[in-house]
């Protein structure tokens, strides 16, 4: 979970621990962190912001994607998500989330991953 | 995973080189994506009475009032149409080493991509319509030219609030 307000980040950690099949790696505020976190904890899913301070998701997705190919990852921004879209899908992201109004799609988009990953084990 | 592939292949790239695209009468420009919070559809101003003509009024933001300010009029273009497409682009700036959220208005927001530097070209010294400080490069993308804003400069609260100084009517 990558964003760079404290009070996000914690209420989407909150949402999250709630949904069953889903274990928590943790959260990072920006870049570095959340490159590092993804290194030492190996997640499956990438919740991630694309405004992060001084750089973007894409940057981040940029790090770590030749390393972590099969990585999903779910962007999440406030506001529209349309001039995002190209973009995204450059990096192989599929879903987009508006996490103002739309953070209701996240404990489903998030099910889908868990069970996916059950049916593969 | 070809899109991987390329994503991949760049990994050499500085960082920090997407850009929002968007229209503003005939032109394209482009901002860093950096200094963008959020875009939100145009709507839900209250004007505000005795301001210059490139302010257009202020929008309540999950709580924060914030300014619009009006492109086109800031160039000194005249003041933008609200059209079926026109945007409020939420841009951060700072001005003495606080951070304050503006708004900009434009008249459509196309996408996000990524410029190289490679692609960009210095600012011309005249024939560009605007005041050059405004203006970080020229960017080509897909053979059309993008004016990329540096938006500090078009920003600049200091400067703004000067010039709306001298708006103002004399007593």
């Amino acid at each position: 979970m990558v964003d760079d307000s404290a009070a996000v980040r914690e209420r989407l950690l909150a949402l999250c621990a709630q949904l069953p099949g889903i274990e928590l790696c943790g959260g990072a505020g920006s870049v570095e962190e959340a490159a590092a976190l993804v290194r030492r904890e190996r997640p499956d899913v990438l919740l991630l912001d694309i405004h992060l301070g001084a750089l973007t998701g894409f940057d981040l997705l940029r790090q770590i994607l030749p390393e972590r190919p099969e990585l999903e990852v779910i962007m999440i921004t406030s506001g529209a998500i349309a001039p995002y879209q190209a973009m995204a899908r450059r990096f192989g992201v599929r879903h987009l989330v508006d996490k103002a109004r739309d953070v209701a799609r996240l404990p489903g988009l998030l099910g889908e991953q868990a069970r996916a990953r059950l049916t593969v084990e | 995973m070809s899109q991987l592939v390329k994503a991949a292949e760049t990994a050499a790239e500085p960082l920090g080189q997407q850009y929002l695209t968007f229209g503003l009468g005939p032109e394209m420009f482009a901002i860093r994506i950096l200094s963008i919070r959020e875009i939100i559809e145009y709507g839900g101003l209250t004007s505000v009475p005795m301001m210059p003509a490139f302010v257009r009024g202020v929008i309540n933001l999950r709580g924060s009032v914030v300014p619009v300010i009006d492109l086109s009029a800031r160039f000194g273009r005249g003041e933008s149409e609200v059209l079926r497409r026109s945007c409020i682009v939420i841009a951060e700036v700072e001005r003495d080493g606080e951070r304050q959220e503006l708004g900009v208005m434009v008249d459509s927001v196309s996408e996000v991509l990524e410029i190289p530097p490679r692609d960009i070209e210095p600012a011309p010294a005249f024939g560009a319509r605007l005041r050059p400080e405004f203006i970080r490069g020229i960017g080509k993308v897909d053979g059309r030219f993008v004016i990329i804003l540096d938006i500090g400069k078009v920003l600049d609260v200091e400067e703004m609030a000067a010039l709306s100084a001298l708006t103002e009517p004399a007593e």
